[in-house]
Parts: structure tokens; sequence; C-alpha cells
């Protein structure tokens, strides 16, 4: 067994009018903050809240 | 003529701020703690990120350090002329603050290790913190780290101009072997080892000291007063023939 990559995942809740802004957030707290570039790489899926 | 102040950076979670201390005092330095929440001193030569577990390492170790007021100072302090030094978790900070590329992740293989090690010195550099460490110089400090793995996407030849230390014996699956690491200024030093712990013989070597006599020589121009005892404490003169960097503040932290 080889292990490629190891994930963490992180759950925000966001107030704000639309998916796109949400996402947009999201990847610019991953980008300064959260993910050093050097060594990880993110995603982000966004869903609604009710 | 008053001692170059040096400001030891404390974070929550730091536990070597007073080695740090003690060893820029023993080299010549003003040291003094400062909080990591308020902004630096302007009248600082120096500042020094100790080791330790800063936020517990949450997250990544040293990431939410480096957003901390004194962190963010530091750029200006290096713009400044002034030196910077982040031993161990201080590496990890200084990266995070994006001071010094790269990453430091777990150690491969994974474990903490905490025993003495040996680093050699080879790269033939200006840096004020290499003015007693000539290339081809040996360290014998102490490690203690879980994460002290360096990275670099580049691989070690992106980062071997810059790196002046290298591990004998790689403890952590450092890229390359490296230990430390320097900015393109040569005034910021992060160092996986532990010099502070180092800088007296009745901690079972003294090679640490060299490092921040060296600094000292830098920041005051002058013979540091390790230079002065080396015949009781064993330590090596220091090299001579650098030349001066012009851009360091003086004794009095003031420009020239």
């Amino acid at each position: 067994v080889t292990v490629d990559a190891v994930g963490r995942l992180l759950s925000l809740t966001i107030d704000c009018a639309t998916a796109d802004e949400a996402e947009r957030i999201t990847s610019d707290l991953c980008d300064q903050l959260l993910v050093n570039p050097s060594l990880e790489t993110f995603s982000v899926s966004v869903g609604e809240v009710a | 003529v008053s001692n170059p102040r040096a400001a030891v950076i404390v974070f929550p979670g730091s536990n070597g701020d007073r080695d740090l201390l003690e060893a820029l005092r023993a080299a010549g330095f003003d040291s003094f703690p400062h909080p990591s929440g308020q902004p630096l001193p302007d009248d600082i030569a120096l500042a020094g990120l100790p080791g330790g577990f800063s936020y517990g390492d949450y997250w990544r170790a040293g990431m939410l350090a480096s957003q901390e007021s004194a962190v963010r100072g530091l750029a200006g302090l290096v713009g400044r002329g002034g030196l910077v030094i982040g031993v161990c978790n201080g590496f990890q900070i200084l990266v995070e603050a994006g001071l010094l590329p790269g990453a430091l992740s777990y150690n491969d293989p994974a474990g903490f290790r905490h025993r003495w090690v040996t680093v050699r010195c080879t790269l033939e550099t200006d840096s004020p913190w290499f003015r007693n460490v000539p290339n081809g110089a040996t360290l014998r400090l102490p490690i203690a780290h879980g994460e002290g793995s360096y990275f670099h996407p580049g691989g070690f030849d992106a980062v071997r101009s810059h790196a002046p230390l290298l591990y004998e014996e790689n403890p952590n699956g450092s890229v390359g072997d490296v230990a430390a690491l320097l900015d393109d200024t040569g005034r910021v030093l992060g160092i996986m080892p532990h010099p502070e712990r180092a800088a007296d013989l009745d901690l079972g070597s003294a090679d640490g000291l060299r490092l921040f006599a060296g600094a000292y020589r830098a920041v005051t121009r002058d013979p540091s007063p390790v230079a002065r005892r080396k015949k009781a404490s064993g330590l090596q003169p220091p090299a001579s023939g650098k030349k001066p960097v012009d851009t360091l503040p003086s004794a009095t932290g003031v420009q020239r």
C-alpha cells in the first residue's frame, strides 16, 4: 500500500449572496493562509445552507 | 556606547525564548522578550523567533504565528538592514510568513527527533550570520523537532545557493540535507537545529554561539566578546577579510 496524499477537510459557513462569492472567499483564504502552495493543493466545493 | 538591541519574539507556545535571550546576551546583544502581538520596536538591530510550539502547531506549524503583528514587521526590519533568526519553530514561522521559501513538513521517517547532530557549512557567503563560520566548518548542535523536513518544489537545486548548513547525517528527510536557509539578503536565517542550546561549553557545545557572535560583529563592526574569550572557551577565531555589510544598523540601531 502506498499513500500518495493526506488531506484535510475544512467546513466553513460563509454569509454571502452567491455561490460564486462563497467560492472566491474560500479560495482567497486558501491562497493567503490555509494552504502552503510549496507542499499542498486545495479544492473547494460550495453548497447552500438552508 | 550601548549594546545593539535584539528582540526575541515570544509567541503563545514558545519554549526556547529564554535560551535565545541568553545566547544573544552572551554574544553581546541587549536582548529582551517581545510579545508577538505587538509591533516590533524601531530601534532593534535584530529579531529572533524562538523554538517551541506556537499556537500548538495547529493546522500547520508556524502558520498562525506568521500572522502576528511582530512577524508582519520583520520585512520592514530586514529592509532597514536588520537581522532575523528563526530557530526550529521560528524557522517554520519564517517560511509560513513568506520570508523564506519552501515548506517544513513532518519528519521522514515520521517521529519527533531530539539528539545532537553535526552540520557543515557548505557556502561561501557574506551573510552576517556566518562571519564566524567559514565554508567547510562544522557545528555540533542539538535538534528537537517533529516537523523539520525541509521541502522545496524545485528540489535542492532551487535553494542550494541559499542553504549554508547541511546535515552530515540527515535526521528528518530534508531535501538536499538542508538544515538552514538564508534569504536573498543573507540577513534572514532559518535554522532547524538549536544554536542557542549550544551556546556554552557546559551545555555540551558552544558552536552555536559562533552564529550569534557573527551577527554581533556584523552589527557593531567590532570583534565579538566571544572572540576575546576564545582562549577560555575553545572557540575558533572569527574569519578575517570579510567585507562589511554596509546596510547594517550601527550599534545604536541607527542607519549609517
